[in-house]
């Protein structure tokens, strides 16, 4: 067989492998998912059957056992406990051993497959004995019970409405969308609906900002009548609306009845007419509600939605790279000819050039795009390590998410798993107490680790909180005096403190146990962040937990930027950073009272850039103002003139000797010259400690 | 001459392993990832000599891809192999009255497979 395919094959099998693991973890909150158990059962088996042409028999025949427990499983015979669970779990991580050591060479693994085919052996008898002794359909009757449960709305308590909606013509021109009217009502519990819509009988006279359209709605809901009718609150009286409470249980468990419902308002027209004929088909499904009642069970398949699969191809890392090194010396050539094109100032060439813009800018977005992957490929691990922990550690832990849609290169999320896991490690171990604790605190029994990310300007943040007992600022100078990384006298900020377990050597654990506290610690964590330009910090509160942010740029190469000029000296301004644009007087700007200045009616900070980047020569006398957004400030860049809007193409400023901490690097402009760019987030911060100096040295101006 | 293949398999690798010994057979393979995408390639537009599909795949399984096709005037005589991790016995009511020309339990050796292919498309 050829090496070629059996890479393809470890590639292949390692995907199952991650979606086995996935479909797992759902499973564990979900024990009856019926989806999520087809899917355990469909890897297993086509594992099974390909790992044995690939000459994995190891996989095979591993695999084989739990193919079998799972079948058991999917058929309702068995159903999951957490043996089975852990045992499972167990055996993915197994499989992936397998994966890279198929002859089992390694005397560990050894161990543990054998360990693991015992335990799953052992677990088939047990199962294949309690079979054989219980009824089968006894146990089948309890499964099928639970999944019933375990639905959204519980059958005793849904009462079914009916809802007929015929807006006025006008609506859309009062400015009301319908169909939020209808979403919102479907948000209220399970519901069906049908629409109608009117001929349109003089085409002449139509206006297509007129409704024609009436709604037919049947909701099941544990909502009251009064909830229903608020949705309709903000509507004219001109629109029909009729809402009738028609059973107490939920409908829809009566197949038969919707059918009939879903033909009468396929063919009937009129309203009086399907009135009429409804009022009958419910009638008929009252009297044959109780002899149905007990056909009931299965309805629950219809209404689990589909996850959509996006169909995907993979590609070498170098072959992006190649693409994006393109991108980006077709942005520099697309500059050169805007600045020829603005020099020439021939139409035809104008036009092409701008044609060339507008698709450089495009192709470099989804270029960049391409490379960008969403924080969900990374989150099972993280499920897992939360899992395993909270297990191990006897704690009761619940893992949120939130924002795993934001996306990020993913040479970025490759380098940010080893930190990550660290961080969550700590918040597990020394975060989150035990259950005894945190209810003699007061707190919730369990604790909550929640992983949030967003975007901020051509940031993404991601933050890992916990509602744990926090970080002590005593306990941790009294460690950073021991250690000698301050001094007992130094009075430093409570921000100050926390900043001090990034310090090489600093571990505030009193006990070290397995799980934290060894090998990397925080130091390594804020290293590996910043070797891809991102920022990390702490706030922790004392028994309200901690909060850990990462700062990341979004993209690593090419960004949008404000090209402006102090003197004849060009700066790029990311744009993403940029709030709007502004103009002021010099002497407004020499004279202004503490570095502040009056814009919208609000009293913004200021920062003179021609005194920072000491450039006297040739002050205009008005200046523009770029105003930036730092957190939720604003503050005004002064500068001398704006150019536009560039692409950048970010070049490393290499060895140069720079005020490196506000230019991070340098874009190459289409006439050739160069341009710095700055990074305004680290311009103000350098600002805020300068800020002294700069008072004084105002004060110097004004003495001049 | 030429002849056709249609592979249909949900694993990656072994549709790539199963259509390299085919081509080497000297057919022109044609590849789909499960049974629904199968069916687009079976517009009558190609005449295949041959049809190679699992069993347990997504969306479309091969049991029901193979009732299509045996519904399908153009090509309700194509020999049709099914590769199967379990025995037949689990599907047999489905396949009840359905012509399946091998039943091929993965994992097989591809001297044995070469053999059936062979004797398949030869008796044409």
């Amino acid at each position: 067989m050829d090496e070629e395919y059996i890479q393809i094959f470890i590639d292949e099998a390692s995907d199952l492998i991650s979606s086995l693991e996935d479909a797992l973890l759902t499973l564990e909150k979900d024990k009856t998912n019926p989806e999520m158990i087809g899917q355990v059962f469909r890897v297993m088996h086509s594992l099974k059957g390909a790992a044995g042409m690939f000459g994995f028999e190891s996989i095979g025949d591993f695999t084989h056992g739990l193919e079998d427990i799972y079948d058991l499983v999917r058929n309702g015979k068995i159903s999951i406990n957490d043996e089975l669970m852990e045992i499972t779990l167990k055996s993915v991580d197994h499989l992936r051993d397998l994966l890279k050591d198929p002859e089992i060479k390694d005397k560990n693994i050894g161990k543990i497959h054998a360990g693991l085919i015992e335990k799953i052996n052992n677990l088939k008898d047990i199962i294949s004995g309690t079979i054989d002794s219980e009824a089968a359909k006894d146990i089948n009757k309890e499964v099928s019970g639970k999944s019933d449960n375990s639905d959204a709305i519980d059958k005793a308590e849904v009462v079914s409405y009916y809802i007929y909606f015929k807006p006025s013509r006008d609506i859309l021109k009062e400015g009301v969308n319908p169909l939020l009217i209808i979403s919102n009502l479907c948000d209220l519990g399970l519901s069906k609906v049908y629409k109608k819509i009117k001929w349109v009988d003089n085409l002449k006279s139509f206006d297509v900002s007129d409704s024609f359209i009436e709604w037919y709605i049947f909701l099941v809901t544990n909502k009251k009548e009064v909830e229903i009718k608020d949705i309709f609150l903000y509507i004219s009286s001109d629109n029909e609306v009729e809402i009738s409470g028609i059973s107490d249980t939920n409908i829809f468990l009566n197949e038969n009845k919707v059918r009939k419902l879903e033909t009468l308002f396929e063919n009937k027209g009129d309203k009086e007419i399907i009135a009429e004929e409804f009022t009958e088909i419910l009638k008929d499904y009252e009297n044959e509600e109780e002899s149905e009642e007990s056909e009931v069970v299965n309805e629950k398949n219809e209404t689990t939605v589909k996850k959509e699969i996006k169909s995907t191809i993979k590609v070498s890392s170098e072959k992006l790279d190649e693409l994006m090194n393109l991108v980006s010396e077709l942005v520099t050539a697309q500059a050169e000819l805007g600045v020829l094109s603005n020099l020439h100032n021939i139409q035809k060439l104008t036009t092409v050039a701008e044609n060339i813009e507008k698709i450089s800018r495009s192709l470099r977005d989804n270029a960049l795009n391409i490379c960008l992957v969403p924080m969900e490929e990374m989150m099972f691990q993280f499920k897992r390590l939360v899992r395993d922990l909270s297990n191990e550690l006897d704690k009761e832990i619940v893992f949120e998410t939130e924002g795993t849609d934001t996306e990020l290169d993913k040479r970025l999320i490759e380098n940010l798993k080893e930190p990550f896991m660290h961080i969550f490690r700590n918040a597990i171990d020394h975060g989150i107490e035990n259950r005894e604790e945190r209810i003699s605190k007061g707190k919730k029994p369990t604790g909550t680790i929640k992983l949030k990310s967003y975007y901020s300007g051509a940031d993404v943040h991601i933050q890992i909180i916990d509602d744990g007992k926090g970080m002590d600022p005593e306990k941790i100078r009294e460690k950073g005096i021991q250690k000698k990384l301050i001094k007992k006298e130094d009075e430093l900020s409570k921000k100050e403190i926390l900043e001090l377990i990034f310090q090489p050597g600093f571990s505030t654990a009193e006990v070290i146990t397995d799980v934290s506290g060894r090998g990397v610690g925080m130091d390594v964590v804020r290293r590996k962040i910043n070797e891809v330009n991102g920022v990390v910090e702490v706030e922790s509160e004392i028994n309200e937990g901690t909060t850990i942010t990462i700062k990341l740029p979004l993209s690593l190469s090419i960004i949008d930027a404000l090209l402006v000029k102090i003197d004849e000296t060009p700066f790029l301004i990311p744009l993403s950073f940029v709030d709007k644009c502004d103009e002021a007087t010099s002497d407004q700007i020499i004279n202004s009272v503490n570095n502040r200045i009056m814009i919208d009616g609000e009293l913004i900070p200021l920062i003179y850039l021609r005194r920072e980047f000491e450039i006297d020569k040739n002050c205009p006398d008005m200046h523009r103002l770029i105003i930036i957004k730092y957190n939720d400030i604003r503050i005004a860049l002064v500068v001398d003139s704006i150019v536009g809007e560039h692409q950048a193409v970010l070049k490393p400023l290499g060895d140069v000797e720079c005020n490196e901490e506000i230019i991070t690097s340098a874009c190459i402009l289409g006439d050739g010259s160069v341009a710095l760019v700055m990074d305004t987030n680290k311009l103000v911060e350098y600002y805020r400690k300068k800020k002294e100096e700069l008072v004084n040295c105002k004060c110097e101006r004004i003495n001049k | 001459m030429n002849r056709n293949a249609l592979v249909v398999d949900d694993f990656k690798s072994i549709r790539l392993v199963v259509s390299n010994v085919l081509t080497k057979e000297g057919f022109i393979v044609t590849m789909a990832e499960d049974g629904l995408d199968a069916l687009r390639f079976l517009d009558g537009k190609i005449k295949y000599d041959l049809i190679i599909s699992d069993v347990d795949m997504p969306n479309i399984d091969g049991i029901s891809l193979l009732k299509e096709i045996r519904k399908n005037p153009y090509y309700k005589d194509v020999p049709v192999v099914l590769l199967t991790t379990n025995t037949l016995e689990r599907k047999q009511e489905e396949v009840q009255g359905l012509k399946i020309d091998a039943w091929i339990k993965k994992p097989f050796e591809f001297i044995k497979f070469k053999e059936i292919i062979k004797t398949l498309t030869q008796n044409k």
